[in-house]
């Protein structure tokens, strides 16, 4: 390496303006007056929070109504784009969208690579909000400077591989589906290959009649130091290709390398999350993939890494699934037949849904048939049937009506909630938590609900990464949650992928000692214990860790694209905020203490039935985990938690908050079945109307 | 006991095959009769290797003393490394 990460380190008493990074402006788009205004953002906001979901939280926080309906008008759309998107930084693809979920009632927020967020810059903005509702079919163009709100009527009723391809060739796209239409709650976002895909952003779109947006432009995205900047990308595209996930795993096997080891360590989500491994799941491996199936890799812009695969599938050359979706569309429905998955997830694809929430809908709704509460012809390891289903469930035909609304609303309706998989109404992904208990507290704690990303995944140190700690102890499990969720809240708002953290920790120690060994478990036993020190990091005054250390590159490129000196301490530090400010969202919902929970399965019945360990202990972890953060008992941050991340501009919600503390949950699902009626009242207008 | 033995990441180019029949009393029973079949390279790699006794790890147990029942499934699950040319250790199945 010719010069070290400190070296390029910018050393000089900068500005706190960025001369970098961002375009400085947002706009705002009303659906409903056709009106398009700038809407003013500072440079302070843009650096406390570094744009992406940390912005978007304050921006939703500011402008969006306290319980207002998520498929009402009043519901807000953010779309944007961080401090690192589309400057040539590691996979500086990435950008985000924000709303209030209408799965989940909560924030609901997604991060995607591909092209939008860099042509969103270059079209000259970091971001859009969009408010209101067209009493028409529209899209948005944005294009050098300029938006436009434009008919989409013959659009509406299309697919998303059928709409992306009328909005012509070039620029960045945002589309949805039949599903986002029909409002469904689990409808996603797509952009070229890549999905927004959980929360139901899709059906926010829907609500809205918006069925696309398109970012097209030139412009040059501004960096503040061009020669730290060029550095920064060699030395960082170095670090990852030399990493053994980022530089041989991801691109052999893509994300579906890990199948073989979730299933070997009991975490692959099996009939249901009745299991954790079969011994089938070999043929829905990446390895099998890559032996069987793979064309070539393919990946966002700015991705060394390109854990993206092209498959061959029925003698057409197609996107390959992802492991999450090989998870839930696999071995959650006993599906071991890695083409039928991925037939099924193009399928959602095309009907623009999560293919996540869409496997946990049917795999509650197989067991529901099973034990005699729902008649449906749904069975595990039947898969023929599922591509009507999912159509059912995009068209809310049938039960698919009741299927759209997820499986929380399902379960409420038909019974079996123990067996609904989902946390704060997001279905888990594709880590079975019982054998993996950190995990299971972090999709209990995770803000946007049952989510392997904004848990922070705990799992990676469990069962799936080098260094392994005992996967069912609960000790420090809560310390790894904040520290990991904090780290990953702060990637995600400057524009990286998350990918790029498993390079920050280091690889290769299984080389030296030897991993079923005594010094490994007392290796993990110090980074359990290493709890205590963990424990400190919210009352730590991170901000004065004022320097930079090599294999964390994130606050260097910062500083390189900035100008700004910029540093680990700032950035740890931005990740707690914006994982304090969403869950103040949250709370100001009506969440609380009693909704940071898990399925009745995940909870009480051992996955091993002869192992009462393996379930998830949630009560005294979620203790330690709120101490760990500085919340008090209610799950709320303190007073001097707020002040110390400059959200001190919370403290009159907060004593708001505590004051209904008691009855805020109630008062949630009260609001919410209301909101619930939204869906037959938008559709039925709309379809009297035409 | 008969166990099943299943090896998953670069130790399955080791061994050549992904899943085995074998007998053993304890893993490090286990780990010697391998051993002896597959020889020095496999003696080499299995010390990079995570072993799990029904998807638990085993030094989470008693170690290599855990003993073994019939019908036990013993994963040898090897995190993927960057390839070394010079180790001659073959890293991909596919390659």
């Amino acid at each position: 390496m010719k010069k070290s990460l400190e070296s390029i380190l910018i050393k000089t008493k900068a500005s706190r303006n960025p001369r970098g990074g961002f375009m400085k402006r947002y706009a705002l788009v009303n659906l409903g007056n056709r009106k398009i205004e700038d809407y003013p953002v500072s440079d302070e906001e843009m650096m406390e929070f570094l744009g992406g979901k940390g912005l978007a939280a304050k921006i939703l926080m500011k402008e969006l109504p306290a319980h207002a309906d998520p498929l009402g008008e009043d519901n807000i759309l953010i779309f944007n784009t961080g401090v690192l998107t589309g400057t040539g930084t590691p996979t500086s693809g990435r950008f985000n969208a924000t709303s209030k979920s209408p799965l989940t009632g909560g924030i609901g927020h997604c991060n995607c690579g591909g092209d939008f967020g860099t042509f969103l810059k270059k079209a000259g903005f970091d971001g859009i909000i969009i408010k209101g509702v067209s009493d028409s079919p529209v899209y948005i163009q944005i294009e050098d400077g300029k938006i436009e709100i434009l008919d989409a009527s013959q659009l509406w009723g299309l697919d998303t591989e059928k709409t992306q391809e009328a909005l012509g060739e070039g620029g960045g796209k945002l589309v949805i589906g039949p599903a986002g239409e029909n409002l469904v709650r689990f409808a996603c976002i797509v952009s070229g290959h890549r999905v927004l895909g959980r929360v139901g952003l899709g059906a926010v779109m829907g609500s809205k009649y918006l069925k696309a947006v398109v970012a097209r432009g030139n412009k040059k995205i501004p960096v503040g130091d061009q020669e730290k900047f060029r550095e920064i990308i060699r030395v960082w595209t170095k670090i990852l290709r030399e990493n053994a996930i980022t530089g041989y795993q991801l691109p052999s096997f893509g994300t579906a390398g890990l199948v073989n080891m979730t299933n070997a360590t009991h975490t692959l989500p099996t009939k249901n999350f009745s299991r954790g491994s079969d011994p089938r799941a070999y043929e829905l491996s990446g390895e099998f993939m890559a032996e069987n199936m793979l064309v070539k890799n393919i990946g966002c812009r700015f991705c060394p890494i390109r854990c993206g695969r092209w498959i061959e599938l029925d003698g057409k050359q197609t996107k390959g699934p992802e492991y999450e979706t090989i998870a839930l569309m696999g071995a959650n429905l006993e599906n071991f037949d890695l083409r039928k998955v991925a037939r099924l997830s193009n399928l959602c694809d095309r009907l623009g849904m999560d293919t996540i929430s869409a496997g946990g809908v049917i795999g509650y709704a197989m067991e529901a048939t099973e034990k005699g509460l729902i008649k449906s012809d749904m069975k595990f390891g039947n898969v023929e049937n599922l591509e009507r289903v999912l159509e059912d469930i995009a068209y809310r035909r049938g039960l698919g009506d009741d299927m759209a609304e997820g499986s929380m609303r399902l379960a409420e309706k038909y019974g079996g909630r123990e067996f609904a998989i989902h946390s704060k109404g997001l279905e888990l992904p594709g880590y079975e938590p019982r054998r993996s208990v950190g995990q299971g507290l972090g999709y209990a704690t995770a803000n946007r609900g049952g989510c392997h990303l904004n848990s922070g995944y705990v799992v990676f140190f469990e069962a799936t990464g080098t260094m392994q700690i005992d996967p069912l102890s609960k000790r420090g499990k809560a310390q790894l949650n904040v520290l990991q969720q904090n780290l990953f809240d702060a990637i995600s708002s400057c524009g990286s992928c998350l990918f790029t953290a498993y390079a920050v920790l280091p690889t290769g120690i299984e080389e030296k000692v030897p991993p079923y060994s005594r010094y490994s478990a007392l290796m993990a036993k110090a980074i359990e214990s290493s709890g205590l020190l963990l424990s400190m990091q919210s009352k730590l005054p991170l901000g004065m860790l004022k320097f930079n250390i090599p294999f964390v590159p994130y606050p260097i490129a910062i500083s390189a694209v900035t100008g700004v000196d910029y540093t680990l301490g700032d950035f740890l530090l931005a990740g707690e905020r914006v994982f304090n400010l969403e869950r103040m969202f949250n709370l100001r919902e009506g969440f609380s203490r009693i909704d940071d929970t898990l399925a009745g399965r995940i909870l009480e019945e051992p996955q091993n039935p002869e192992d009462s360990n393996t379930k998830v202990p949630l009560a005294k972890m979620l203790d330690s985990y709120y101490k760990t953060r500085g919340w008090d008992e209610d799950g709320v941050p303190q007073e001097e938690i707020l002040k110390k991340l400059k959200l001190d501009w919370l403290i009159p919600l907060r004593k708001e908050i505590k004051e209904r503390i008691k009855t805020a949950s109630q008062n949630r699902l009260q609001i919410r079945k209301r909101h619930d009626e939204t869906v037959k009242k938008i559709l039925s207008l709309r379809r009297g109307g035409k | 006991m008969k166990v099943t033995v299943l090896f998953t990441g670069p130790i399955k180019s080791t061994t050549g095959v992904r899943e085995m029949e074998m007998e053993a009393g304890t893993v490090k029973e286990l780990i010697d009769s391998l051993n002896m079949k597959f020889g020095e390279k496999f003696k080499e790699e299995v010390k990079k290797t995570k072993i799990l006794v029904n998807g638990y790890p085993v030094q989470f147990y008693e170690g290599l003393c855990k003993r073994l029942k019939d019908g036990d499934t013993v994963d040898f699950l090897q995190n993927w490394r960057i390839p070394n040319k010079e180790s001659g250790v073959s890293n991909s199945e596919s390659e």
